[in-house]
């Protein structure tokens, strides 16, 4: 173990169905939009929200779909900035 | 047929019975049924929800924990399942992952992907660059994957690796199967974390990734010296043939000492300290954390085989 990541914080992951009114709430406290919603990976329009995979709203607020390979780059978005 | 109980009360005759109480009786059933199943489905929906995703979670959180990164989980994601809007938290998590109903498999990609980055390496991960550092965690995610047996999915992490920096995800799957990631690179990196007080420089990624795919290049495995003789492990090395780093903690080095000098009359030597940018033997101080907690001195004696012509960095 090394001395350093002791003092690590844990973060916090919800998960829930994807509900209209959950989905709308994590928008509203990112401060996103709740209209024309779309991957900020691969920007495929989410028409249906039970394609909405994650919402990341740390620094740059990500919408992931339910792509493998999206989940993937956002995670890699996640990680430039650094200290998540 | 009237039963008499008491004086003052007798109970209903089959007639009334029949033609009054029972369709009362089911009616008021059938309201409390109809009742549960309006206001209780989702209740029992919700629980149900959590009830097949916990399971996975402590799962992976586990497995991660015990088989992929030993000593360096060192915090687990604090993970709500979030039944109602209500509950929602009102802080701004890290993220929300929504998972549609009868679909709860579908977590399982998710946390391959992001339990790794949210268990471990928090800090030192920003002394990689950014190539090595995606290819580390790309690395870590396939580890998890195949150990939860999830193969499909752990092999999109390994090839979209693979085709995005090929080599530099191979250099850290030759460093996690020598066992060279905690022992060394690892350890390395919290050394160089302190030394710089948590103030990276881009100076100070370039030469620990530069390190880290040296590493990488030199064909050694680990060998962690215990409490057994020392030439059990010099003839077992020996018969590999391999190049080796010694690894020993506290009253062991004095063992790591012997199987050195042991493997240096059998033709093994020392690599230079020229050839790896550090000194050789290393010797530091390794800190455990919980239960074990304290520090113990640590030496690590790189050495290669005289035979073995890819020994050079």
């Amino acid at each position: 173990m090394i001395e350093l990541e002791k003092t690590e914080e844990e973060v916090q992951i919800i998960i829930a169905r994807p509900e209209k009114e959950k989905i709308e709430a994590a928008l509203e406290k990112t401060g996103m939009s709740k209209q024309d919603l779309h991957c900020s990976i691969c920007n495929k329009p989410i028409t249906d929200i039970e394609q909405i995979r994650a919402i990341f709203p740390y620094h740059s607020a990500l919408i992931c779909c339910d792509n493998i390979e999206c989940l993937i780059a956002c995670r890699n978005k996640l990680l430039a900035e650094s200290n998540i | 047929m009237r039963l008499i109980i008491f004086p003052f009360f007798e109970l209903p005759s089959q007639e009334v019975f029949n033609g009054i109480i029972f369709p009362i009786i089911v009616i008021i059933i059938t309201a409390i049924l109809t009742g549960i199943f309006i206001f209780g489905r989702r209740r029992i929906s919700n629980w149900w929800f959590g009830r097949k995703i916990n399971p996975k979670i402590k799962q992976a959180c586990d497995t991660y924990q015990q088989y992929i990164l030993p000593e360096y989980v060192t915090t687990k994601p604090k993970i709500e399942i979030v039944e109602e809007k209500s509950k929602m938290p009102a802080q701004i998590p890290f993220g929300y992952i929504f998972i549609p109903k009868g679909q709860e498999e579908l977590i399982w990609d998710t946390l391959i992907a992001y339990l790794p980055i949210n268990c471990s390496l928090k800090r030192v991960r920003v002394l990689f660059d950014q190539s090595l550092r995606e290819s580390l965690f790309d690395l870590l995610s396939y580890q998890l994957g195949m150990k939860l047996g999830k193969d499909e999915i752990a092999v999109v992490f390994r090839d979209s690796s693979l085709a995005k920096h090929k080599d530099d995800y191979e250099a850290m799957e030759r460093i996690y199967s020598d066992g060279k990631l905690t022992t060394i690179v690892l350890m390395e990196a919290s050394i160089r974390f302190k030394r710089t007080g948590g103030n990276i420089t881009t100076s100070d990624v370039d030469e620990f990734s530069r390190l880290v795919r040296k590493i990488a290049m030199i064909n050694a495995i680990v060998v962690r010296i215990g409490k057994q003789n020392p030439t059990s492990y010099s003839e077992e090395i020996l018969k590999s043939g391999r190049n080796v780093i010694l690894l020993a903690r506290g009253a062991n080095i004095l063992g790591a000492v012997d199987v050195k000098n042991q493997l240096i009359e059998k033709g093994y030597e020392l690599y230079s300290p020229d050839e790896l940018e550090f000194p050789n033997p290393e010797i530091g101080t390794w800190r455990f954390e919980g239960e074990r907690k304290g520090e113990k001195p640590f030496m690590r004696i790189w050495l290669k085989s005289k035979e073995t012509t890819n020994g050079k960095p």
